[in-house]
């Protein structure tokens, strides 16, 4: 005999609910202590939008852990699993990642911030420079010309 | 330079890819940022530097090294020091570049006068430079490469002068013995930035600390501050290196030799094997006295140094100091360096890396990964030396 799953609404910033099984929030662990502490149908999570909420259900419900009856595991592997973070990250722009990475460490989720930290690592090494680097992170340089050739000097090391 | 940090601000923003106001990295809580950038690889850390300030003290800081080091991102780098016997040019310093698919080379670094027979041992994120001679004179003196930056410092000095001491480090600190005469070992603790005495009683060397001991090399297990044994390997000038339990050593005849510290010991000696498969390194390792000569004969005066050098101790005078190779490690391979003398005056510095197999009939083999030209300069460096940080 099968127990009903246990259903939980979550509630963004902006308003939009996300309907999760019990499993599911049981991902994060600020969201797990959340449901034991207070036993509402519904979560109000004020420091996270609709839009990176959906990303972490998203995520959330791909890595739950199935509890598997009779053997035959109807979870995903751990290769299926790789592949589908991949995807989910390369469709993704940084600043998608920035938020994702506030909110994983929020929500206290290791593994999605684990990946999202990794995401950020994995573009700065695709940069062949530290220009390269700016421009794709945003940044500004606030080194002077001077300065910049004095590091660059110090870094050489790291060049080739 | 603002101007045209906009320019391309808004150039990207009509562009399709990514649109996000400035440093949106940078305002995401500091451990998240720290989070991000430890995991790029060292060498990447260099660039990263060099995109501002802020992130440029944030790669330097304390907290990378603990973040890399706590989320195992640290990576192994072997730095290289190439001397003079006697200190006469200042030395040059070198940190191995290893680029998958790539040829290593050696790249410089800032030299520094390093003083001739000092101890070099690596902890936290820098090397010592302890003791040694300056103009002939032996020195307590300690100094301090920062590998983050590569810049160079002075510590506190140690309580003796040593030359040729030996140094371990144990629970983060080092540990220096030898050097002098009948002097305890003393060591020295990074957080207070003192050195203190060390006495090891006997007595306690038979319960609580046992000690292994090869020509020029000791292995002392301890018990240690956080209540464990330790394995505590005090790296001798000779060239030995230690990766999983087993030393390496290389023997003139170019040989690289294996022993276990810990069970082939046998009657206070430890008994070294043969690492097979190595053939092809042998003839480059093999301690050729031809290259010596070369080297000697090309300095005016050899035979004045080498008395001088026999005076001062050194039981093969000029001769001794040739090391020809060192033995080194990185990420489970031996790193072994040796010179090529290219007449007239240049010496090649070669690299080869080697990953050891213990197999179960007992043998360790060694298979060749690669045999690099790494550098090449002028002879009159030809002690090499060569230390591993982990950062």
């Amino acid at each position: 005999m099968e127990n009903e799953k246990k259903m939980i609404t979550l509630k963004s910033s902006d308003d939009v609910t996300f309907e999760v099984e019990e499993a599911v929030v049981l991902e994060s662990q600020f969201l797990s202590h959340l449901v034991q502490d207070c036993p509402a149908p519904e979560h109000k999570i004020k420091e996270v939008t609709g839009k990176i909420l959906s990303k972490v259900v998203e995520y959330c419900e791909k890595h739950v852990v199935v509890v598997v009856d009779g053997g035959d595991s109807s979870s995903s592997s751990g290769d299926d699993l790789k592949k589908w973070d991949d995807k989910f990250i390369k469709e993704m722009d940084l600043s998608t990642v920035y938020d994702l990475i506030a909110a994983a460490n929020y929500l206290n989720i290791q593994a999605l911030l684990d990946l999202m930290c990794q995401r950020v690592a994995d573009v700065i090494t695709a940069c062949k420079d530290h220009k390269e680097i700016r421009e794709t992170l945003g940044i500004v340089s606030d080194y002077t010309a001077e300065e910049e050739a004095e590091v660059l000097k110090e870094n050489e090391w790291a060049f080739d | 330079m603002m101007m045209s940090g906009e320019v391309e601000q808004s150039r990207r923003n009509k562009g399709s890819v990514v649109s996000l106001p400035p440093c949106e990295l940078m305002s995401l809580p500091y451990d998240m940022v720290l989070n991000c950038l430890a995991r790029v690889s060292r060498s990447d850390l260099g660039s990263l530097s060099l995109v501002s300030k802020s992130i440029r003290s944030m790669v330097a800081s304390p907290e990378m090294y603990e973040t890399r080091s706590r989320m195992g991102f640290r990576e192994e780098s072997i730095y290289v020091c190439l001397d003079t016997p006697c200190g006469r040019n200042p030395a040059a310093w070198f940190i191995l570049r290893r680029v998958k698919g790539k040829m290593n080379r050696l790249i410089p670094i800032p030299s520094f006068p390093t003083p001739t027979g000092a101890t070099f041992v690596s902890t936290g994120w820098g090397i010592y430079v302890i003791g040694g001679m300056i103009e002939a004179v032996t020195t307590s003196r300690v100094w301090f490469l920062d590998c983050r930056t590569h810049t160079w410092s002075e510590l506190p000095s140690m309580r003796v002068a040593r030359y040729e001491a030996n140094a371990g480090v144990l629970d983060g600190k080092i540990y220096v013995t030898g050097g002098c005469l009948n002097e305890d070992p003393e060591v020295f603790d990074p957080k207070t930035q003192t050195w203190s005495r060390v006495v090891i009683p006997e007595m306690v060397m038979n319960e609580e600390v046992s000690k292994v001991a090869g020509p020029d090399s000791y292995v002392y297990k301890f018990w240690s501050e956080e209540g464990m044994w330790d394995d505590f390997f005090l790296s001798a000038r000779d060239d030995c290196c230690a990766i999983d339990r087993l030393l390496f050593s290389c023997d003139i005849f170019g040989k690289i030799m294996w022993c276990d510290p810990w069970s082939g010991v046998k009657k206070g000696e430890m008994e070294w094997y043969k690492v097979n498969g190595l053939e092809d390194l042998q003839g480059y390792l093999k301690y050729d006295l031809r290259n010596e000569i070369a080297i000697i004969l090309n300095r005016e005066q050899a035979d004045v140094w080498h008395c001088y050098m026999l005076n001062r101790g050194y039981r093969y005078g000029l001769l001794g100091l040739n090391p020809g190779f060192k033995l080194s490690k990185s990420g489970g391979n031996i790193v072994v360096f040796w010179g090529v003398i290219v007449p007239p005056y240049r010496m090649q510095v070669w690299c080869a890396e080697v990953s050891p197999e213990r197999r179960q009939d007992g043998q360790v083999w060694g298979i060749i990964q690669c045999i690099d030209h790494v550098f090449t300069i002028d002879p009159a460096l030809y002690v090499l030396s060569s230390i591993n940080a982990c950062l």
